[in-house]
């Protein structure tokens, strides 16, 4: 065979080659790595529509991973992946983390096409108005879709009150000054002076506490026309006598009727032994169903409460929101599949409602009158409206720790509750110098 | 070409006597194991010492400060001198009474009567058990109606004591989980140093008239002193690396009350993106440690001396 040939029949095989593996190149799925924090009813609307989807477009494969625990474990595991190069290219996770991804380049604004809208503009037009706020970066651009807008109600367990003489429709408080006034009667001690029936609670930064207390403490402090910081975000305002009063009231309930050395509310309250607490809807499917069914059907809910006194925002509690957010690190192919997917994920507001009680904030949801009436989660709803949302802060662990800091200096130290407020200011005005 | 170059490399291998001959395959062999402790130990230390000069939070590159973050640290009412405190405080906790307890028991159990091998294990399973699943464990016996208030209840009167939530018993509720662990460990490790200490020297101190105590003194002491200064040192420094009781049975928490350095590290990098001074504290909890091992060699090197 002479050189020439061979060299020829080479040629060849190479070109083959090279056609066989592009074939092969364009016909590899698309993978789109998912991450979410673990709250199984959403988990399995979830993968429900993961799998339709998956048949819709066959070119695209999604692996679907819950992160570990609680925020405190999942957010912290996120971070690192996406530092390392490895993270999900489609991630949920709380909008807070907004200040320390976007100007950070590690997310991507949301590509509206790919998601099923128009433009940008038709999203936000889409959702409660205002609600996106906090998904919008500073290039006026939004860099999420919402999987959940929550805040805090008043959980009542209504046999409890009828054991102590009271009745559950027209007892349950609407004021913080009327919970501290019913208090005693629902409260039980034993011998010792041990306290081992709670009226109400609120959460302490406490092992086991999986609730947050700023998330109330906040909606107090706003109902007083309190506020973390100035419009500047130069210079913490959380030693104001909103604050004060605030802190005030949960050390004089702490001390008389709970407080941090007791079980975390979140868990007395579905153990029977604490009559009301503050959480989010999902508590009732995640926390009460799951550990003591008999107890949820004497579970009803109520509006967050209201001062009496010196109220200047009639709005409930801080509200709080999740939102899937894209990774830059990803190709643009898989980009736009993940917001293929993200479209995909809040395309069933009423599902998410009806079945995981979570709230995606879509006005097509809100003005669903049928789904609302006798909803478990409408009253939720109704009590979003003047309330603050939770501040987005870079370095976004430290502001937890500077309020539960200075709650901790209140109720452990007994520090004058000003002065702690005080310490706890002059760290914020120093985190926001950060900024 | 392959025969020329073997002339060249046994020309080059006989300019070598026999001595750096083998110092040469010495060094070969170390070879692999240096270059693991470079690059799984001495770089992360650089790494880490540049990182501590720098405002970084994992998301955006790195930004030179200069010394900023030793300036945070070290400012007046920092957190970090809480941390420094409690950490020196686990540390004195934990290991001195450790070291009695270890030390007393290892006495005992080289005694001879019946049923030392059972006690023996008894005291040593809790080192078998991993962190976690003690720390969750022992979280549990700490609950306000768990098994440790139900256990002091006729001391208390009945009053629950508690034990995480009060800023000046979660330090020691801690502590007690740590000795829990590993005393029995030591105890062991203790019982080896007790048995190879030679059964003459007791016997001479039994016939020059000596009592327990000074048997115990002259005898047992400065002959277990090797292993006292092992037990002391790696004591000391899982003390002061201290972080899995504190993160998943307290979180640092009451108030700060049991924040060690260690956590302390951990707080600053992860939820609060601190990753530039989280690397600050652990340089200066690293040149603790640094201190700490070269009073563990000025020990040993007195122990040869003599």
């Amino acid at each position: 065979m002479s050189i020439r040939r061979l060299t020829g029949i080479l040629g060849l095989l190479a070109l083959l080659a090279c056609l066989s593996l592009a074939t092969v190149a364009a016909q590899e799925p698309i993978v789109i790595k998912f991450w979410s924090h673990d709250y199984p009813p959403r988990e399995a609307i979830d993968r429900d529509i993961i799998a339709r989807f998956e048949q819709d477009n066959p070119n695209i494969k999604v692996e679907y991973t819950i992160g570990p625990g609680d925020d405190f474990q999942y957010v912290p595991q996120l971070l690192t992946a996406l530092a390392a190069g490895e993270g999900p290219d489609l991630f949920n996770v709380l909008t807070f983390l907004v200040p320390d991804l976007i100007p950070d380049g590690a997310v991507v604004p949301v590509d509206a096409e790919a998601a099923g809208y128009a433009s940008q503009e038709e999203i936000i037009n889409s959702y409660l108005p205002g609600v996106l706020e906090t998904m919008i970066g500073v290039d006026g651009q939004l860099y999420a879709l919402p999987t959940e807008l929550g805040n805090y109600a008043l959980f009542v367990n209504t046999a409890l009150f009828r054991e102590a003489g009271l009745d559950p429709e027209k007892d349950i408080p609407t004021t913080w000054e009327d919970l501290m006034a019913l208090a005693p009667k629902l409260t039980k001690r034993d011998a010792s002076g041990n306290i081992v029936q709670r009226a109400f609670d609120f959460s302490y930064p406490i092992p086991d506490e999986i609730l947050g207390g700023g998330i109330a403490f906040q909606g107090m402090a706003h109902q007083l026309g309190g506020e973390y910081f100035n419009e500047e975000r130069t210079e913490g305002r959380i030693n104001t006598d909103a604050w004060v009063k605030t802190y005030t009231f949960v050390r004089d309930y702490a001390k008389e009727f709970g407080g941090m050395a007791l079980t975390p509310s979140s868990i007395g309250f579905y153990e029977g032994n604490v009559a009301m607490l503050l959480s989010g809807p999902w508590y009732l499917p995640q926390l009460v169903e799951a550990n003591n069914p008999e107890l949820a059907k004497d579970v009803i809910t109520a509006p967050f409460p209201r001062w009496k006194e010196g109220l200047v925002n009639d709005g409930g509690s801080a509200l709080y929101a999740y939102g899937l957010h894209v990774n830059s690190q990803s190709s643009p192919e898989v980009q736009e599949a993940a917001w293929k997917l993200a479209g995909a994920l809040t395309s069933e507001p009423e599902r998410y409602f009806s079945e995981a009680l979570l709230l995606q904030p879509k006005l097509s949801l809100t003005e669903n009158e049928e789904l609302m009436q006798g909803s478990f989660a409408a009253m939720f709803i109704r009590d979003m409206a003047n309330s603050p949302s939770l501040p987005s802060l870079k370095n976004f662990g430290e502001l937890p720790g500077i309020m539960n800091r200075a709650l901790e200096r209140i109720l452990l130290e007994d520090m004058d509750v000003q002065e702690s407020l005080n310490i706890a200011n002059d760290e914020l005005t120093a985190l926001l110098a950060k900024e | 070409m392959t025969m020329q170059l073997r002339r060249r490399w046994s020309r080059w291998w006989d300019t070598f006597n026999i001595y750096h001959k083998h110092s040469l395959w010495g060094l070969a062999f170390v070879l692999p194991g240096v270059l693991f402790f470079i690059i799984f130990a001495y770089y992360p230390v650089l790494r880490a010492a540049q990182l501590s000069l720098t405002d970084y939070n994992l998301l955006s590159p790195p930004r030179y400060i200069g010394l900023g973050n030793y300036q945070f640290i070290f400012q007046e009412g920092s957190r970090f001198y809480k941390a420094l405190v409690n950490t020196f405080e686990f540390v004195g906790g934990y290991a001195i009474p450790m070291w009695i307890l270890a030390l007393a028991l290892a006495l005992i159990f080289t005694q001879d009567f019946r049923g030392r091998g059972v006690y023996r294990t008894l005291y040593f399973v809790p080192i078998v058990l991993s962190e976690t699943v003690i720390s969750i464990v022992w979280r549990l016996i700490y609950h306000p109606q768990g098994i440790m208030n139900a256990a002091v209840a006729p001391l208390t009167g009945g009053v629950k004591i508690p034990w995480l939530t009060d800023s000046n018993i979660a330090p020691i509720a801690l502590i007690i989980v740590a000795i829990w662990r590993v005393f029995g460990y030591y105890m062991i490790i203790f019982i080896t140093g007790l048995q190879n200490i030679p059964g003459e020297y007791y016997d001479a101190a039994k016939v020059d008239g000596a009592n327990r105590w000074q048997v115990f003194r002259f005898v047992t002491m400065p002959l277990l002193r090797p292993t006292t200064v092992f037990v002391v040192v790696i004591t000391l420094l899982n003390g002061f690396q201290s972080f899995v009781y504190q993160f998943l049975i307290t979180r640092g928490g009451p108030n700060d009350a049991t924040t060690t350095l260690g956590y302390l590290i951990y707080e600053e990098a992860f939820p609060n993106l601190n990753m530039g001074r989280a690397a600050a504290i652990s340089m200066v909890l690293f040149a603790m440690l640094i201190v700490l091992t070269f009073i563990q060699l000025y020990l040993l090197r007195q122990r040869y001396d003599t």
